[in-house]
């Protein structure tokens, strides 16, 4: 399985700073838990912007990092804001479930 | 005529360029004014309009501390200027001379007790990080700026073209996206950065930059709405939207309110400069 976070671009605009990195990994961890909680309190509402404003920023964050796959998901989940709850719990819990990857790509750095 | 204006961690930048001019030989001297003493902080444009005329060709830089001092620098450092320097900013201040607000550091001289300063500065200087959020609840922000503000902006527009290396504003609601452009580009630019539009038309009046990074989609108002209101009030300002999105409208949008770049994230290293580059260009070709 392909590693879920490709750090070249990112590291070429830290010029490998590490200190920055970490900043910047802390920065994603934060975003993404805030931005997780509001997708789950927000996927009960049909056509909900906060859901779609959050997936959208979640997306950025994560092509920034340069974790392709875990953006992708994002951008599928805001685009397709306006469908119902259930399959919108699904999406989240694919973007958990990849989250979780990157996260645990990260620790092993 | 060149003239830096260091208003953003200032000690810490003038520290950094000691150090450099230890090993390039490139500044020998700085005049430091102790404006904190005058109970008020000096505006930038009036620093710059009292120097400015004794600068002559050379390369200077002035920067503004967080506690009102600043320090004038100028390329060699040639103390034949300083006397000039000196009475043309009491004059400003409307002192008599006697206050003795200035030192100058002559590098070869006083370079530790430069250092020295500046760390000291440095030691006390506050961490200010504009809040984070919409502070509109109701996510609707009308950006305006007062006659004031305006008029600082058309004064200091056209001294922006004076600067050495541009200055820099990123707007982005994403502390993650916030953090990567500012780490990039801080080490180059001066840079300065908002996290929503309020933010940003506040600083944009403060501080006129040269680009400004604008992300489309803001908490409290669309980023089209406020790049076509900085064009409006600041039609030489040179915009760069940045945005999740690749949307055909957003295109079309940017185009139709004469934004100069327009970045798709991820942001690159490469795209970033490009548009630097071209602010360069540009205005190498209509100084």
């Amino acid at each position: 399985m392909n590693a879920p976070v490709d750090l070249t671009n990112l590291r070429s605009m830290t010029d490998g700073d590490k200190d920055m990195e970490k900043e910047l990994f802390k920065e994603f961890y934060t975003s993404f838990e805030a931005g997780l909680n509001l997708l789950k309190t927000s996927c009960t509402d049909t056509a909900s912007e906060t859901w779609r404003g959050q997936a959208h920023a979640l997306k950025g964050i994560a092509l920034n990092l340069g974790a392709e796959t875990l953006g992708t998901l994002c951008k599928t989940a805001q685009e397709s804001y306006i469908i119902p709850e259930a399959p919108k719990l699904k999406m989240l819990e694919n973007i958990r479930a990849e989250y979780e990857r990157v996260k645990v790509f990260l620790h092993k750095l | 005529m060149l003239i830096d204006i260091i208003n953003q961690n200032a000690e810490r930048v003038l520290l950094s360029a000691v150090e450099q001019s230890d090993q390039h030989h490139m500044m020998r001297g700085a005049l430091h004014f102790n404006c904190s003493k005058l109970g008020r902080k000096p505006q930038q444009e009036e620093i710059l309009l009292a120097v400015r005329p004794l600068l002559h060709d050379n390369h200077a830089a002035i920067y503004f501390f967080h506690d009102g001092d600043l320090v004038v620098t100028w390329n060699g450092g040639q103390k034949t200027i300083l006397d000039d320097l000196c009475k043309r900013l009491y004059a400003h201040f409307q002192l008599t001379g006697n206050e003795a607000l200035h030192t100058y550091y002559d590098f070869n001289a006083h370079g530790e007790d430069l250092r020295l300063m500046l760390r000291n500065k440095m030691k006390i200087v506050p961490k200010e990080r504009p809040s984070e959020g919409n502070s509109h609840p109701d996510g609707v922000f009308s950006p305006a700026f007062t006659k004031d503000q305006l008029d600082y902006i058309k004064k200091f527009g056209a001294e922006r073209r004076l600067f050495a290396s541009p200055t820099i504003l990123i707007v982005e609601d994403q502390a993650f996206s916030r953090t990567l452009l500012e780490g990039m580009l801080r080490k180059n630019y001066i840079c300065y950065s908002a996290s929503n539009a309020e933010q940003a038309v506040a600083l944009y009046a403060e501080h006129p930059p040269c680009i400004t990074f604008l992300d489309i989609e803001l908490p409290d108002v669309n980023g089209h709405t406020l790049a076509a209101f900085f064009k409006k009030h600041d039609p030489d300002g040179f915009i760069v939207m940045v945005t999740g999105n690749n949307y055909e409208n957003d295109v079309k949008q940017a185009i139709k309110n004469k934004v100069r770049g327009f970045v798709v994230k991820p942001f690159s290293k490469q795209k970033i400069l490009e548009c630097i580059k071209k602010y360069i260009r540009e205005r190498k070709l209509n100084p």
